[in-house]
């Protein structure tokens, strides 16, 4: 248990709570500044909010030409020509939960550690290419759109704060450091079902083939900057407004090979502020 | 099942039919009943193969288990083939769902008497039939594992799995949008067995052609290797490898036929297959022929609407690699499942120049659809039955060697009846009409053959931009070309009516009237043919006044010889003569004709299709220009009621009025 601040002792009947509750949510801002706990030295904060500005990337995924059992899937449909799809990944806000907490280390200087985890789904909008049975330079083209595919981030920040107070009940904190997101999990197309007819001179999406995500997984160091916002309307608790922007470039696993995947976004979140 | 186990099986399950209507009989046949045990599968095949005894026996457990509502009728249908009888379905159940694949179809007689049974019974079947989870929850679950989406609900169904233990499990059946079908365990969700929506067998392979251009071709995997068998159109094509083994050939065009095989049951082995290991072919006769198949059968689909070459999308049987040249289309009964085949041979014995370029392959395969679309109008084949057209040529003649004939007693080299009674050759005696020579050709023969290659070079301008050189010679792409469609008279070929070939014909003989080697053009002798050959009625020469007028109604121009200019209706516009030759053969066309008789049927689809428009007036200007003006009058005139030959005034140059009876040699 961090130290009890000596100025909130004899608010503590009514801290107690709320103190407990924050310990188990768990947030984001350090606190300096205001009376009554300008020597608070730890802080924790609890964010709910959401992840937006999530980065959208692309797959382009080529099967060989090959000269076998010809099928409906475009991994097999290679009729001695390359059959390739073009995923496009487009991510939306999505829920967010952070908890952080740190250590003052100088009179506005804290550092602090937090971790973030969000998780979604979202379709991939699919383009598919597959090769005419009977002739050459025939392809087909279809699109359509994969069925909600996973996509999450588990990120750990390593933050350095500089907190300044603002007015009597407000504290403005800026940070930044390291991220290292070490879960970036991305359910990934894999092969496309289609639909065709004798004459075969068009072809319908019919499907998409994908992982499970588990094994599209990978992580990624990058870095992250933000200000957190925070009202305390006690000297040991307030409520916080947090806008964190992350980044980092994972590599995950994607048929043979691998592809990169940028992590991280914008966090806008809000939750709870306790100091000691 | 073994026919040693069959029996047993066969009382066996029997005995459990009554078991379960409750007779007790399962304790009078216990050996019968320990050979079928619980847990397992009984595969029933009792149809004309199996003895009468043994298709009662399963007609009586069948009967058993309908009574007890282990098998469900769930269809009954009408043969479509032979009157009277019925085919139903009965599908197998357990406490009340079905058993997955599990069932027996019955074909009844009219007299409601069982002809066969096809299926496959389970037995010991112990799985409780109450799913723990809902069709909505296994479908979830399905999603969630899998990422993909029940198919408009996946139209779930619960049933009985059978497993590859002997086992069983209840189980949901669900269409996913990958399009397999998943079978997901009612209790607990897991995928039990996954299988696709559309089972295909079909290959794409490649490989260059005669002409040195990379190609696709239909394929289908078997045993390790790939066969030339297309089953990606809705007609298949099969190309076999004759590998310059005559004996192999010559199996492939009778044997069928001699055992007396019903139509459409394969005679050939896979040894018979063209075959390649890895579907990347080498064999440049196998890819142009399997390759230019497919393409006939998609023109011939796009453009007429005309569904394989029997225009019921019955299979396409092609032969390769015959070990000699030319290629030949063999009517039915003939070929190796009894529905004809085309053959290829190549322009040396030796096989270097394979004769399987694409309008070689479209000519043979024209016959076919000549052949097919004629006689399921007419009940015959498109034959030279007689020569209709024939007419008088002069009393006598000195031929290319100094030997004069003259009618009556003029001898031609033909069939002549040997003392034991069998056809033999020999000189068999001119035949003749009022003291003059009867002149005749083969004229469905040369209209068979103009009308393969109006369609050989259709389908080259057809497939242009697949890098095939169109230009109206036959066989364009060889070393040596066959005809010319744009110029005939380059290969020594008539371009006008009057100018055609005619033969002096032979009296009927043990194998009837032939046309004589003595040729004949404008009622003239003209030369014969060495080696005392005969038999030819000059179909292919002939064929070039029909093909050359197809040529004019297209490109336009000015007949050569008779001067008459064609206003064409260019090449943009092929196609509309294309479909008037097409009707004209496709509906109209009787079972013989000559070319004038041709004319006119090409003249009527003209108007039927194109009345009064530019493909029309081409259609009648380019028969004119050819020699085959609007006579229909003059056909009519002598068609009907035609009397006896050697009775005939009509002056030597117009036709003759005969009858007669025998066949022509083969197009």
């Amino acid at each position: 248990m961090p130290k009890t601040p000596k100025d909130a002792r004899h608010r503590r009947p009514q801290f107690v709570w709320l103190a407990a509750a924050a310990a188990t949510l768990a947030g984001a801002a350090p606190a300096d500044a205001q009376a009554p706990a300008a020597d608070a030295r730890v802080f924790v904060t609890v964010n709910g909010g959401l992840q937006t500005l999530t980065a959208g990337f692309s797959e382009d995924v080529a099967f060989p030409a090959a000269a076998g059992e010809y099928e409906t899937v475009l991994s097999s449909a290679a009729a001695g020509e390359p059959a390739r799809f073009e995923s496009d990944y487009r991510f939306g806000n999505a829920p967010l939960i952070d908890v952080s907490g740190g250590v003052r280390v100088a009179r506005r200087f804290a550092l602090g550690v937090g971790v973030s985890r969000f998780r979604t789904r979202a379709r991939a909008g699919v383009s598919a290419w597959a090769p005419h049975p009977f002739f050459f330079g025939r392809d087909r083209s279809f699109s359509g759109d994969s069925p909600p595919l996973r996509r999450g981030e588990t990120a750990v920040h390593l933050q350095a704060l500089v907190v300044a107070p603002v007015g009597r009940s407000f504290t403005v904190t800026a940070f930044g450091g390291p991220t290292f997101f070490t879960a970036v999990e991305q359910q990934i197309v894999t092969d496309v079902n289609f639909s065709h007819a004798y004459p075969y001179d068009s072809a319908s999406f019919l499907g998409v083939v994908t992982d499970t995500g588990a094994e599209s997984a990978g992580a990624a160091v990058g870095f992250h900057v933000g200000a957190d916002v925070v009202y305390w309307f006690t000297g040991n608790l307030g409520v916080g407004w947090l806008a964190r922007y992350s980044r980092a470039t994972a590599r995950i696993p994607s048929g043979g090979g691998e592809i990169d995947v940028r992590a991280g976004g914008l966090h806008a979140a809000g939750g709870l502020r306790v100091r000691f | 099942m073994s026919s040693a186990a069959r029996p047993a099986a066969v009382a066996a399950l029997l005995g459990l039919a009554l078991v379960n209507t409750g007779r007790h009989a399962a304790s009078e046949q216990p050996a019968a009943l320990s050979a079928f045990p619980e847990g397992r599968r009984a595969f029933v095949a009792a149809g004309h193969a199996a003895g009468v005894d043994e298709l009662r026996q399963w007609d009586a457990a069948v009967d058993g288990l309908a009574r007890t509502r282990e098998l469900v009728v769930t269809s009954r249908l009408a043969d479509p083939d032979r009157a009277g009888r019925t085919h139903e379905y009965l599908a197998q159940h357990h406490a009340g769902v079905p058993v997955f694949g599990g069932g027996v179809s019955r074909q009844l007689d009219a007299g409601g008497v069982t002809v066969s049974l096809f299926g496959a019974l389970h037995r010991g079947i112990d799985v409780a039939a109450a799913p723990a989870l809902s069709a909505a929850q296994a479908a979830a679950r399905l999603e969630a594992l899998h990422g993909g989406e029940a198919v408009a609900g996946g139209r779930p169904a619960l049933g009985v799995l059978p497993l590859p233990d002997g086992s069983y499990a209840l189980a949901w059946r669900i269409a996913m949008s990958d399009g397999h079908f998943y079978f997901a365990d009612a209790d607990g969700g897991g995928v039990l067995r996954r299988v696709e929506a559309v089972k295909r067998q079909s290959a794409v392979g490649t490989g260059a052609d005669s002409q040195g251009n990379e190609r696709k071709l239909g394929t289908t995997r078997a045993g390790g290797r790939f066969e030339a068998h297309d089953r990606l159109r809705p007609a298949e094509a099969v190309t076999l490898d004759a590998r310059g083994d005559e004996r192999r050939v010559e199996r492939l065009r009778f044997e069928h036929f001699r055992n007396d095989l019903p139509r459409g049951e394969p005679a050939w082995t896979a040894d018979d297959y063209a075959a390649d290991g890895d579907n990347a072919w080498d064999d440049p006769a196998v890819v142009d022929a399997h390759v230019h198949t497919g393409w006939t059968y998609d023109y011939f689909a796009a453009r007429h609407g005309w569904n394989g070459i029997d225009g019921a999308d019955g299979r396409t049987v092609s032969l390769v690699n015959l070990g000699r040249r030319g290629a030949f289309f063999l009517t039915p009964p003939f070929g190796p499942e009894g529905a004809g085949m085309f053959a290829y041979g190549a322009s040396t014995p030796a096989g270097e120049e394979p004769w399987t370029v694409l309008d070689i392959v479209a000519h043979e395969l024209m016959h076919g659809v000549t052949h097919f679309s004629v006689s399921r109008r007419t009940g015959n084949a498109f034959f030279n039955v007689a020569p209709t057209d024939a007419r008088l040529g002069p009393a006598s003649f000195t031929d290319s060697r100094g030997r004069t004939h003259t009618c009556p007693t003029a001898r031609f080299p033909g069939w002549v009846r040997a003392p034991d009674g069998r056809p033999e050759p020999g000189l068999a005696p001119a035949l003749c009409v009022d003291g003059r020579f009867l002149l005749a050709y083969a004229g469905a023969g040369a209209v068979n053959e103009g009308y393969s290659d109006v369609f050989g070079e259709s389908i080259e301008f057809h497939y242009e931009d697949e890098g095939v050189g169109a230009d109206y010679l036959v066989g364009g792409d060889l070393q040596e070309p066959v005809r010319s469609m744009r110029a005939p008279h380059v290969f020594g070929d008539p371009d006008f009516y009057e100018d055609r070939f005619e033969f002096a014909l032979t009296r009927g003989g043990p194998l009837g009237w032939e046309y004589s080697g003595h040729v004949f053009v404008h009622g003239e002798y003209d030369f014969s043919f060495p080696n005392n050959a005969f038999g030819y009625g000059a179909d292919h020469w002939n064929s070039l006044i029909l093909s050359h007028a197809f040529y004019l109604a297209v490109e336009g121009g000015t007949h050569r010889s008779s001067g008459m200019r064609v206003e064409g209706v260019g090449g943009a516009n092929r196609a509309d003569v294309e479909d008037i030759f097409f009707r004209a053969m496709r509906d109209l066309m009787p079972a013989t004709a000559s070319l004038p008789i041709a004319a006119a049927v090409i003249r009527q689809a003209a108007f039927d299709l194109a009345e009064g428009k530019a493909a029309e007036r081409a259609v009648d200007q380019a028969l004119r220009a050819v020699g085959l003006p609007a006579w229909i009058e003059a056909v009519n005139a002598w068609a009907p009621a035609a009397p006896r030959a050697g009775r005939s005034e009509t002056p030597p140059g117009r036709p003759a009025r005969m009858t007669s009876s025998g066949a022509s040699a083969a197009p």
